[in-house]
């Protein structure tokens, strides 16, 4: 049963009940309560397809979020967010629940499961094999990713690339993509079908909008994916498209440094990006033009599936 | 095309992936150390007991020190060294000689500042251990 499924009424009732609610999300159980009544109805809205894990055995992360009654007419309102009991951000505004939200799953995922090589890359699939879009912040990831996934690729996630040391398979984690700034509109251009929910203005990173994941990522959220290519991708303004095999060292050091967890799990993170990169064929782009950019990623991986 | 490193006789990049500081050291040295050479002659150089796992392609390598957890990222001369000693124990003499021997066009002046500060390195990481030098007679 998917959150949808229930009615909005219920829903909430239960998101704010003391035993909240667990979500499948990918890999991962997350038990949430919330206290604070708008937050609930975006994530009915952005979340509708998650499955509840009714029943879970083992619940990974505890989530709580709150926000206080308004303080007084000049005092902002603020939303707390809470992990396991603990409170590891500072205070923020409440109108920026849902933001604060989507980075705090991402910081309980980065700090805890380190089970799992975690990538800092988008992931996304067909035929089975995968292309990972590792990048740093501002070079285009996410809006390439929301651009692939309305153009027949299956979303595995935005923000982590989970791969599973015993096998080397990726993990989804079909969550909701963080457009920022310029990207929304440019996304809302491209795929005029997506659901993009509203726009928060002024947090840390500008102006963000969440694309919600495709039911069908979300369905086959326990499908995993073998690795086909690494491509690094940079958005430069006004750039032709350059699309160039890379030295599979390179995409190693690269690969290494932008990892989350690399370090922490050594050895076994040496040998795992060794056998991804031997396994991968490797590619810088640079792209201005997102409809270039997706036809180039189409022609490469249609070449090896032939 | 293919994107190129560098192609100097020996350049070791180096790459430290700390706990929490991931940092990239490029060390490429030049002619102009030959003159500062502290070279000791009368020592060997050997691998440590540490742990070494590699992976590589084409001409480059990628080496993990299990003991330091860190990962160092060789060109083919720099890798070659390293096969060297895992062989047997050897001089910088020996080992320069080996050098030069694979590269005709290099440079011996740089060739040797390069692999001083090799071997320099290397032994600072506790990848290499210098021991004294067997007796001729």
């Amino acid at each position: 049963m998917t959150i949808c499924a229930l009615s909005y009424d219920l829903a909430s009732q239960r998101l704010s009940s003391t035993s909240g609610v667990d979500l499948q999300i990918g890999p991962f159980v997350f038990n949430l309560r919330l206290h604070c009544p708008d937050l609930a109805r975006l994530l009915y809205e952005l979340w509708r397809d998650y499955p509840l894990a009714e029943g879970a055995a083992v619940r990974d992360f505890h989530i709580q979020a709150t926000s206080n009654p308004a303080p007084g007419r000049w005092l902002r309102r603020d939303v707390r967010f809470f992990v396991d009991g603990r409170t590891p951000f500072p205070l923020l505004p409440a109108h920026h629940h849902l933001p604060m939200l989507e980075w705090g799953l991402n910081w309980c995922i980065a700090q805890r499961s380190h089970h799992l090589l975690m990538l800092h890359a988008a992931v996304v699939e067909r035929n089975g094999r995968a292309i990972i879009l590792p990048a740093w912040p501002g070079h285009g990831k996410s809006t390439l990713c929301a651009a692939l996934i309305h153009s027949g690729w299956r979303l595995l996630c935005d923000e982590f690339g989970l791969v599973r040391p015993e096998d080397g398979a990726l993990l989804p984690l079909p969550r909701l993509i963080p457009l920022k700034n310029e990207s929304i509109e440019v996304i809302r251009s491209f795929a005029p079908s997506a659901h993009i929910g509203p726009s928060f203005y002024g947090t840390r990173k500008g102006t963000i909008a969440h694309v919600r994941p495709p039911t069908e990522s979300v369905e086959r959220m326990h499908e995993t994916a073998r690795p086909g290519w690494f491509v690094f991708p940079r958005w430069v303004a006004g750039s032709p498209l350059r699309l160039e095999p890379m030295l599979k060292s390179e995409a190693f050091l690269m690969v290494a440094t932008n990892a989350f967890n690399y370090e922490v799990l050594g050895q076994t993170s040496f040998e795992l990006v060794g056998r991804m990169v031997d396994a991968c064929d490797c590619y810088s782009l640079v792209y201005s033009d997102l409809d270039q950019a997706i036809k180039a990623l189409d022609e490469l991986t249609r070449a090896a599936d032939d | 095309m293919m994107a190129r490193m560098p192609d100097s006789a020996l350049l070791v990049l180096y790459i430290q992936l700390l706990q929490l500081n991931l940092s990239i050291q490029t060390l490429v040295l030049s002619a102009g150390l030959a003159c500062d050479l502290m070279i000791d002659r009368q020592v060997r150089y050997q691998i440590s007991a540490c742990s070494l796992v590699d992976v590589a392609w084409e001409n480059e390598h990628l080496v993990y020190c299990v003991d330091s957890g860190e990962t160092h990222f060789l060109n083919a001369t720099g890798a070659q060294i390293l096969d060297y000693l895992i062989a047997s124990p050897l001089s910088f003499e020996d080992l320069l000689a080996c050098i030069t021997s694979v590269d005709d066009g290099s440079n011996s002046e740089t060739s040797a500042a390069d692999l001083s500060s090799f071997l320099d390195r290397f032994v600072e990481l506790g990848i290499l251990v210098s021991c004294p030098a067997l007796s001729d007679a």
